[in-house]
């Protein structure tokens, strides 16, 4: 990955865009044709056999409105001849969503590999996603419009511009949020794209294209406490058991009153995070988990 | 593959006299293999085994009666719950 980013340096990517503006690379070519290799042929049905979390059609013309189909590997095909826009979600590709994974220190289970073909005339309605993305264009030419910064910053979900359909979480600040300037960015094969979440972005394809698309599902520093906390809590041999125990005695009854472990866990809870072991053990205890 | 076409018409389409014939005819046409209309027939959803070829075929010729662009919606049957006996 550092390799990947070597046209502007990996220090200067966490420095300058990393969660707060795109970025556009060229890839050379010995780059491009190692992660065509990794990835095979570009067949549908393969591709659909392939993908974890099953494959979609997009289909939107002149008199159909915008559809979405579930499909597999005996009709993948059938829906890339009549037009539709194909998405094979979560194709297991570790030697590049495990080496991202790993050049960024985060979980290798979060960052997920997906496929796109997009027929000519097909693209994207302004949205933004909840994701930080990396898309590699493999095949043709897609033309972006992509946000400058993000229009909302470390946003919780993704959303489609002018929908009415918002999650509770990012109502708040999708209230404050400006649409920043946009730049039209054309990917021809060999380049590469980030985009960082909650950037508005749109595309449209001239012609039929594969994209590659590396998403890392963020795991927020939140997650990472309260999985950690939660795992290494419950499981502690040598931790009070009244962790596991229900809450009762906050207020009440003052014989109930009694029963009330929080300032004793609490001062466990102090104990465990000035540890510097047991902080890298609780940090373990979330990359390890096979999910989630 | 079985879908439910979804087409919402305006209020004024469904009331018109000839309307209930045109669209019976249509159904038959597209070999739907159920229809269900809902709020005095501006809502209609029509359940379909369609090749996907024949999608947007099928979408043309509801356009041309309604203008309307019907929407696809894969069908979703719930899954076999096996502990059920009838009751709770």
């Amino acid at each position: 990955m550092r390799r990947l980013l070597a046209p502007i340096g990996a220090e200067r990517f966490f420095a300058e865009h990393w969660q707060t503006r795109m970025a556009l690379l060229p890839l050379a070519a010995e780059d491009l044709a190692f992660v065509r290799d990794t990835i095979g042929p570009l067949e549908p049905a393969r591709l659909a056999g392939m993908a974890r979390e099953g494959s979609q059609a997009w289909l939107a013309n002149e008199f159909v409105a915008h559809s979405v189909f579930p499909i597999g590997p005996t009709n993948a095909g059938q829906f890339q001849a009549i037009g539709a826009t194909l998405y094979f979600v979560n194709v297991p590709l570790p030697a590049l969503t495990d080496a991202l994974a790993d050049f960024l220190g985060a979980p290798r289970r979060k960052v997920l590999a997906s496929l796109f073909y997009t027929p000519a005339g097909g693209g994207a309605v302004p949205h933004f996603d909840k994701n930080e993305n990396f898309t590699i264009q493999l095949t043709g030419a897609k033309r972006w419009q992509v946000g400058e910064t993000p229009m909302v910053p470390a946003t919780p979900d993704s959303y489609t511009l002018g929908s009415t359909a918002i999650m509770p979480a990012l109502a708040p600040l999708l209230e404050k949020a400006q649409r920043p300037p946009e730049r039209t960015v054309d990917l021809t094969p060999g380049t590469l794209l980030y985009v960082p979440r909650g950037t508005v972005h749109h595309t449209g394809a001239g012609e039929p294209s594969w994209s590659l698309n590396l998403s890392y599902s963020p795991a927020t520093w939140l997650n990472l406490l309260q999985v950690g906390l939660t795992q290494r809590l419950a499981s502690r041999v040598a931790g009070s058991p009244c962790w596991r125990g229900i809450v009762t005695g906050v207020g009440g009854d003052p014989a109930a009153q009694k029963a009330n472990c929080l300032p004793q866990l609490i001062a466990e809870l102090r104990a465990l995070l000035d540890d510097p072991a047991e902080v890298e053990a609780l940090t373990r205890a979330f990359f390890d988990r096979p999910d989630g | 593959m079985r879908l439910l076409m979804k087409v919402v018409l305006a209020p004024a389409v469904p009331a018109a006299p000839d309307f209930e014939a045109q669209w019976r005819a249509l159904l038959k046409r597209i070999g739907a293999l159920a229809h269900y209309p809902k709020e005095q027939g501006r809502l209609q959803y029509v359940l379909l085994d369609p090749d996907p070829s024949q999608i947007t075929p099928i979408a043309e010729a509801v356009f041309r009666l309604v203008a309307v662009k019907p929407e696809f919606l894969p069908e979703i049957a719930p899954p076999p719950y096996y502990g059920w006996r009838g009751g709770y």
